[in-house]
């Protein structure tokens, strides 16, 4: 996208012989793009994570660096350790208790896996949007200020109005606003104290990117976020996500590539058995991938 | 419309995809049952003949119709439970009747003769509630300790029940789990008496020897019920806990929550129905609790003086049954049926009340997998 130059400068160095040669080895391949310049600065930097569960080897050696307020798509057929790699970079993994985790992953050059990581900070900063919507048994309201309540950023209720220090108004700011990120303000603004569990599956999901957005973050990990829905709630999240890449760093997990190929600025593909074989620009690799098997796999030979 | 009517009954006996020729072998069996059940009845001499002419028939249609015969027997056992259940309630209702007749409702309040106006008057602690010699019968001591054995188990069994479950479920690693869980639900089956010894036993002699010289009392009855239902609070509680989808924690733990937090603001008010469910039923059970409660306080049938006085002892409505039944006349008999009646409404609601929340709360996270 923005990197043309960088992009035609490898296209000279080595584009038919590795494209065309199906007995390439994978050290050739990642050479390729491993020295690849993204724009932007790099948001997390992730180096030769391994994931195990138990004796499954999950994820396999991966490095590569997020550039901040950009798209990254990760690809791949089911079973290939994406979704693994997405839960890494808030340490969600942590919560299974059979994973193992080597490797570290650094966070504007801070370190994540260290011992005495702040989690409630690292999952403030990097926020998380699942699979499918999971709002809290709660109304829109509280679901929305949810987290900057566990925070103590808002306080609310009976004690805090006897201690005079009530934040009713900052809180209706903050609904207001995240929900209007969301692009659900216009649709729930007349019921924030409705249950969450009464909205559409597609409103449920931009809510619960509000409820991410609310507490501030400045990375955004999605978990096929639009799996579960519809085509016409999958456009809204499309286009909200390409919205939040102008002042957030995204990272999205999809089974559907014409998905990554429309909203991603650049695509790592993982394929079976944990690895990551390739990761560029999206253009590049839904046009021209280095690999053999990245180009079986997009074209739909494979996986 | 009439025709149709043999057509579903065959339909509901033989099954919609019957063999021709079951019907004969599934009438015969049937009719064998039933001629059992009236010999029984009439000459219960030739009761075992028949039952065994029965049970050839059914292993002759097992081997040729199997099919229609299981399903033959699985109406029978079906309709046998249900009938039987039916008829125990019948019976209990109908021989706790003559002495609601007989004593109206001064069985449930004051006995008669002492009726008090107003409830400035405090209740006659001091008369006499329950001397069958005299025809004197009120229950009132006994639901009154009934309801103070019940509340301080609530108060035992709930707190504790509450965060047990929630260590098992949220806090304990899969290995512990696996071991806390089976070990809690076979403390649920040691039988009571073995509870209330213990209690009598070491609890009672604990509490004489270091805080009071009163002998057995409420309180410890009330802990020991509460410990009693314990086991079934913490297991119904935990399973209602586990079933909170874990999308939902990670929602949370997501967001920057603690894991404090996510139990407190979504596991718990998510599976408040469930929870509130398994202490209503642990209760419910522990007020039907008879040995335990007859092994620590036996004796007593007054008013607790002052009401609240938990260091005071009088029979539950169980014991009172357990401990009366051996030596009672008729007309006493008749008023312990009244017991059971009380018994049987109260722990009967408990348990609805129980399953009714249950399913509110499976409603209420429908949609959410």
């Amino acid at each position: 996208m923005s990197n043309t130059a960088a992009d035609t400068e490898i296209d000279m160095d080595t584009d038919t012989e590795t494209t065309t040669t199906t007995g390439e080895s994978q050290e050739e391949v990642k050479a390729e793009w491993t020295d690849y310049d993204f724009a932007g600065q790099p948001k997390l930097s992730v180096e030769n994570l391994n994931v195990w569960y138990g004796d499954d080897h999950a994820l396999k050696d991966v490095s590569m660096d997020i550039p901040e307020e950009s798209v990254t798509a990760l690809i791949g057929p089911s079973g290939c350790g994406k979704s693994t790699y997405l839960r890494c970079l808030n340490r969600m993994n942590d919560r299974i208790k059979v994973a193992n985790i080597d490797g570290s992953v650094e966070l504007d050059g801070m370190e994540i896996y260290d011992t005495n990581t702040n989690l409630v900070e690292l999952r403030k900063r990097v926020g998380m949007v699942f699979q499918a919507p999971n709002p809290f048994p709660k109304s829109i309201r509280d679901n929305i200020s949810y987290g900057p309540r566990k925070h103590g950023d808002i306080n609310k209720g009976f004690l805090a109005r006897l201690l005079g220090q009530d934040d009713s108004d900052e809180e209706a700011e903050l609904v207001e606003r995240a929900l209007k990120q969301a692009a659900l303000w216009d649709e729930v603004s007349d019921r924030l104290d409705a249950n969450a569990l009464g909205l559409s599956g597609g409103q449920q999901q931009r809510l619960c990117i509000a409820r991410c957005l609310a507490t501030d973050p400045e990375v955004i990990l999605m978990d096929e976020p639009a799996s579960a829905l519809d085509p016409i709630a999958t456009a809204k999240i499309e286009d909200l996500i390409e919205d939040l890449a102008k002042d957030y760093t995204v990272v999205v997990v999809t089974h559907s590539m014409q998905q990554a190929a429309r909203i991603s600025d650049q695509t790592a593909v993982f394929l079976t058995g944990g690895e990551l074989v390739e990761y560029d620009d999206t253009d590049k690799i839904f046009e021209n991938p280095e690999s053999q098997r990245v180009e079986d796999y997009i074209t739909g030979k494979f996986g | 419309m009439l025709e149709r009517v043999p057509a579903t009954a065959r339909k509901t006996i033989l099954g919609d995809d019957s063999e021709d020729g079951s019907l004969l072998v599934v009438a015969i069996a049937g009719l064998t049952l039933v001629a059992t059940i009236l010999t029984f009845l009439f000459t219960p001499a030739y009761a075992l003949p028949m039952l065994a002419v029965f049970v050839a028939v059914t292993a002759v249609g097992w081997v040729t119709y199997q099919a229609e015969i299981a399903r033959l027997l699985t109406l029978v056992a079906t309709v046998s439970t249900v009938l039987t259940v039916g008829f125990i309630t019948a019976f209990l209702f109908s021989s706790a009747f003559p002495a609601f007749v007989e004593h109206g409702l001064g069985l449930l309040i004051i006995p008669e003769g002492q009726w008090f106006f107003g409830l400035d008057a405090v209740l006659p602690v001091d008369e006499s509630y329950w001397n069958p010699s005299n025809d004197v019968y009120s229950l009132l001591p006994m639901m009154w300790a009934t309801v103070i054995v019940t509340v301080i188990a609530i108060a035992v069994a709930g707190p504790l029940g509450l965060f047990g479950a929630l260590f098992i479920s949220e806090v304990a690693s899969d290995r512990m789990r696996e071991f806390i869980k089976p070990g809690v639900e076979i403390l649920a089956g040691i039988p009571s008496i073995v509870y209330g010894f213990i209690g009598f036993q070491v609890l009672n002699g604990f509490i004489q020897t270091s805080f009071l010289d009163e002998g057995a009392s409420f309180l410890i009855a009330g802990i020991v019920v509460g410990i009693m239902a314990l086991p079934t609070v913490v297991s119904v509680g935990e399973d209602s806990l586990s079933s909170v989808p874990s999308s939902m924690k990670d929602g949370s733990v997501a967001i920057g929550a603690t894991q404090w937090q996510t139990m407190k603001s979504i596991s718990i008010p998510a599976a408040f129905s469930g929870i509130s469910a398994a202490i209503i039923l642990g209760i419910g059970r522990a007020v039907g609790e008879t040995m335990a409660v007859a092994a620590i306080m036996a004796a007593g049938v007054g008013l607790a003086n002052p009401l609240f006085d938990v260091f005071d002892a009088s029979a539950t409505l169980t014991s009172l049954i357990a401990t009366q039944y051996g030596s009672a006349s008729e007309s006493t008999i008749d008023v312990l049926f009244v017991a059971g009646v009380i018994l049987f409404v109260i722990v009967g609601t408990m348990s609805v009340a129980s399953q009714y929340i249950e399913q509110q709360m499976k409603k209420k996270l429908k949609g959410q997998q």
